[in-house]
């Protein structure tokens, strides 16, 4: 049972290797010259602002001096996006936190008008299925790549090129793809794609794809080997449990890095030393600012801000006090719902207006009196004294 | 940290849990560990937060001696229990005599190693990352802070009435009305360690987990699925990707809805299969328990109600009570007031309208992204064979067949024919409404897929009557 099973899956993935061989079409553009040169671009040729980057042992060095991204021009006599559907960069040293994007344009000299960020975790050899974008069409004038990180960090390019279409970077790209990782987002609580945006293939459906080649195989197998006996859905589900575990690994994999990035960020912190290193830190600073300003535990908090996500964390923060938030409603109810006393938290963005020297607030022409009690960069916090 | 309490307040829902379906389930029913301990957990789980309620109701508030106390006591009374004369039933099924060749052993041992390795993973997550996910600070965690500060279940209102009532001994979300099971959990947790943890509240999703887990390998033994594939299933189930963000991402009703939901219709499969009455017991409290986590809930739970009919009914009479029932839901649609609501979503949303993006956003979501493995192939494979394959889902599994299909058709409908739809294009409910089907679909594919394994030929069903020729 456990020979035919085999046997069937190792056609079936060969079958599968074999069209996606056969057929460049299916991965990269069929139009597309294969022949052509690979545009590379060493640490030399990487165009660099000077003052934050240097060439040490033949690797570009860019330091991260201000809260500003840096950008790498790569020039270029001229290249057809058809012809380079892959982008290549390696890299040597870079911190967890780096952002890569691409950023291209179809005439030169002018700031480029399209950007791609890279939405998983950088790796040292990352490949790019740029062919995806979709306002990858036509000649590219500018080609550039901007690296943000935090001030105070540095990256080490090695390289970047541009591919075109072969089976090699094909595979590689898909690879690169399907192994790629992203930590938890809010959208993972509804959907896992199982890869990033810019890939060719959907595992899931690459994965089927083997699994019924591999049973046409099997049934191949069967009318000539073992005609006269029953069918063995014994073999036909170890052709399917292989399957599933090919795809089971590779999000197993990505559970395992999770892990680390997790265990990084939160292991042997307390409840509340774990929300000042998650993905809320700031806003939880501000909120730890706005409790010792706010006396009374019974005392009523509204919580103001244009933006959903910021505007339901933070009145999720404040409980148990008694918060008022509506989501997607108005920032501030009408001033005849609001009391003396009463607590304003002013989370920027906020349609909220606040007058810095009395406190008043405004907003849609209704006005609350109120006394500043904390005013910093993200967000003010008053009492009303009507 | 409260270590020894938190542990306590973990595990005695579990054992108490535990107790009672070991007092309920015959002696030698096949699994029955697992099936003592997985559904005793959920039970246990479950059950916690509506001995809080009562508690809270009674008004005695949300004290954590209290509970604790109730929970010992029914553990003792349990306990002692098993020495009193009376329910030693013993189960009626026939004993799996098969031992394992070298191939299967390797692959149980295989994936009883993966198992334990994605719960390791999961509960690490659990153990470490704070609350993260979108509802669970929007309507779920929002209650519990309160009630945990407060050591009561005061009461949340919606914004409206907040600002009528100034505020005054009410509190406001964004959906004050839902169930209050959810809450009382992290209550629960939090009252263990008498702090509010962002992290340790979500212990019951990891408990849940492993006991839908356990369950279902019990239930597929109970159905009479050998070893290896009932392992082998429950690998499936235990490492759907969709299923374990829920639990890594601990904070929302979905997990719990799907293992209530599963469980209930595991139990009401075998129920038809035995007869045992612990069978029928466990599938109605469990359908219960659905109604009391989450609005869906109330359908998933008269999804239960056809299979019934259809076990104590012949097919064509449970056919003809559908139709009749159709026709009375098209009519009670035609006449009730377009405002009311049912499960959560108004009528007027109910009327059928066809959204193709809908369409796409549940094949894209089935079929092409990876929430579900391939789960989704399974299914397209094993069902149509299912059907065709004399005796098998039009008989055997006819009541199973019949709950499954109603769950699906309603999830169906509520995207591709509703207002709803929106949640599916966006992707933003129709993987979260998967999960509450997983359970009991995957649990149907595995029995046809044994069923094709066990039979001799696939047009012969063993279980017909054989035809006797002449002279015989």
């Amino acid at each position: 049972m456990l020979r035919i099973s085999l046997l069937s899956l190792a056609i079936g993935t060969g079958l599968a290797f074999a069209i996606v061989i056969a057929g460049p079409g299916l991965l990269s553009s069929a139009e597309a010259p294969t022949d052509l040169p690979v545009l590379e671009w060493s640490a030399e040729e990487i165009e660099a602002n000077k003052d934050k980057s240097s060439i040490e042992q033949g690797l570009l060095r860019v330091n991260f001096q201000q809260p500003f991204a840096n950008l790498l021009s790569l020039p270029h006599e001229g290249a057809n996006t058809e012809s380079y559907p892959y982008l290549h960069l390696e890299l040597e040293e870079y911190p967890a936190d780096l952002e890569v994007s691409v950023l291209w344009g179809k005439s030169r000299g002018k700031y480029p008008a399209f950007a791609h960020t890279v939405t998983s975790e950088v790796r040292p050899s990352q490949w790019l299925a740029v062919r995806e974008l979709e306002n990858w069409r036509g000649d590219i004038g500018n080609l550039i790549i901007r690296l943000a990180s935090k001030t105070g960090e540095s990256v080490t390019v090695r390289k970047i090129s541009l591919h075109p279409a072969s089976v090699k970077t094909n595979i590689l790209t898909l690879w690169s793809d399907w192994t790629s990782f992203s930590p938890w987002r809010r959208a993972s609580m509804n959907s896992n794609l199982g890869v990033t945006k810019l890939s060719p293939l959907y595992p899931a459906m690459a994965i089927a794809c083997i699994f019924l080649l591999s049973l046409a195989a099997y049934a191949v197998l069967h009318l000539a080997w073992q005609r006269k006996e029953k069918l063995n859905w014994g073999a036909i589900g170890l052709v399917f449990l292989f399957c599933w575990l090919s795809l089971d690994m590779l999000w197993q994999y990505k559970l395992l890095r999770q892990n680390n990035v997790t265990f990084t960020l939160f292991a042997g912190k307390t409840s509340e030393e774990k929300l000042l290193a998650g993905p809320d830190a700031e806003l939880f600073s501000l909120l730890n600012e706005a409790r010792q300003h706010i006396s009374e535990d019974s005392a009523r908090i509204f919580v103001t801000t244009s933006d959903d996500y910021t505007g339901l964390r933070a009145a999720y923060y404040l409980y148990p006090h008694n918060v008022y938030f509506m989501l997607r409603g108005r920032e501030l109810p009408f001033s005849t719902y609001t009391d003396n006393g009463d607590y304003v938290l002013v989370v920027n963005p906020s349609r909220v207006k606040v007058n810095h020297q009395t406190g008043m607030l405004a907003f849609k022409r209704d006005y609350f009196p109120a006394e500043m009690l904390l005013n910093t960069h993200q967000g003010k916090l008053v009492r009303l004294t009507k | 940290m409260n270590t020894p309490w938190l542990a306590v307040a973990t595990l005695l829902p579990v054992l108490a849990g535990g107790l009672f379906l070991n007092r309920l389930v015959p002696k030698n029913t096949p699994a029955r560990l697992f099936i003592v301990c997985g559904m005793g957990a959920l039970l246990g789980v479950m059950l916690t937060p509506q001995i809080m309620h009562l508690t809270d109701a009674l008004g005695y508030g949300l004290n954590f001696s209290t509970v604790i106390g109730i929970l010992a006591a029914l553990s003792i009374a349990l306990m002692l229990s098993h020495f009193l004369p009376g329910n030693h039933s013993v189960h009626q099924g026939a004993s799996d005599p098969h031992t394992l060749s070298h191939l299967e052993r390797l692959l149980v041992t295989t994936v009883v190693a993966l198992i334990t390795l994605r719960i390791a993973s999961l509960g690490f997550e659990v153990l470490l990352r704070p609350l993260f996910p979108w509802d669970a600070t929007m309507h779920w965690a929002t209650k519990a802070r309160v009630w945990f500060e407060h050591k009561a279940m005061l009461p949340f209102v919606d914004y409206h009435s907040w600002l009528e009532l100034r505020g005054s001994g009410v509190f406001v979300d964004r959906h004050p009305q839902y169930p209050p099971m959810i809450p009382l959990l992290q209550v629960w947790m939090s009252l263990a360690l008498d702090a509010w943890d962002e992290s340790l509240i979500n212990i019951p999703w990891l408990v849940c987990f492993i006991g839908i887990g356990a369950t279902f390998y019990g239930q597929l033994r109970l159905a009479g699925v050998g070893t290896t594939v009932a392992a082998v299933s429950t690998y499936l189930l235990i490492s759907l990707p969709l299923l374990n963000t829920h639990v890594a991402l601990a904070g929302y009703a979905d997990l719990f809805l799907g293992s209530a939901y599963g469980c209930a219709v595991l139990s009401l499969h075998n129920w038809i299969m035995h007869r045992e009455r612990w069978l029928a017991v466990m599938a109605v409290l469990f359908g219960v328990l659905c109604i009391l986590i989450k609005a869906e809930g109330v359908i998933w739970a008269l999804s239960l109600i056809p299979a019934i009919t259809v076990a104590y009914l012949g097919r064509r009479e449970a056919a003809q009570h559908f139709l009749l029932l159709f026709l009375w839901g098209v009519l009670f649609l035609l006449v009730i007031p377009s405002d009311l609501d049912i499960a959560g979503y108004a009528t007027k949303d109910l009327v059928p309208s066809f959204n193709f993006e809908a369409l796409r956003g549940i094949l894209l979501t089935i079929w092409v992204h990876d929430n579900w493995h391939l789960a989704g192939y399974f299914a397209l494979l094993l069902i149509p064979l299912g059907v065709i394959m004399p005796g098998a889902m039009t008989k055997k599994f006819l009541g199973l067949t019949t709950t499954v299909a109603c769950s699906v058709g309603a999830y169906v409908y509520l995207f591709i024919f509703t207002g709803f739809g929106e949640g599916a294009a966006d992707f933003a409910a129709v993987g979260r409404l998967s999960i509450h089907l997983a359970p009991g679909l995957l649990f149907l594919c595995t029995l046809v897929y044994n069923e094709l394994l066990c039979r001799e030929s696939f047009w012969v069903d063993p279980d017909a009557p054989r035809a006797v020729k002449k002279g015989e």
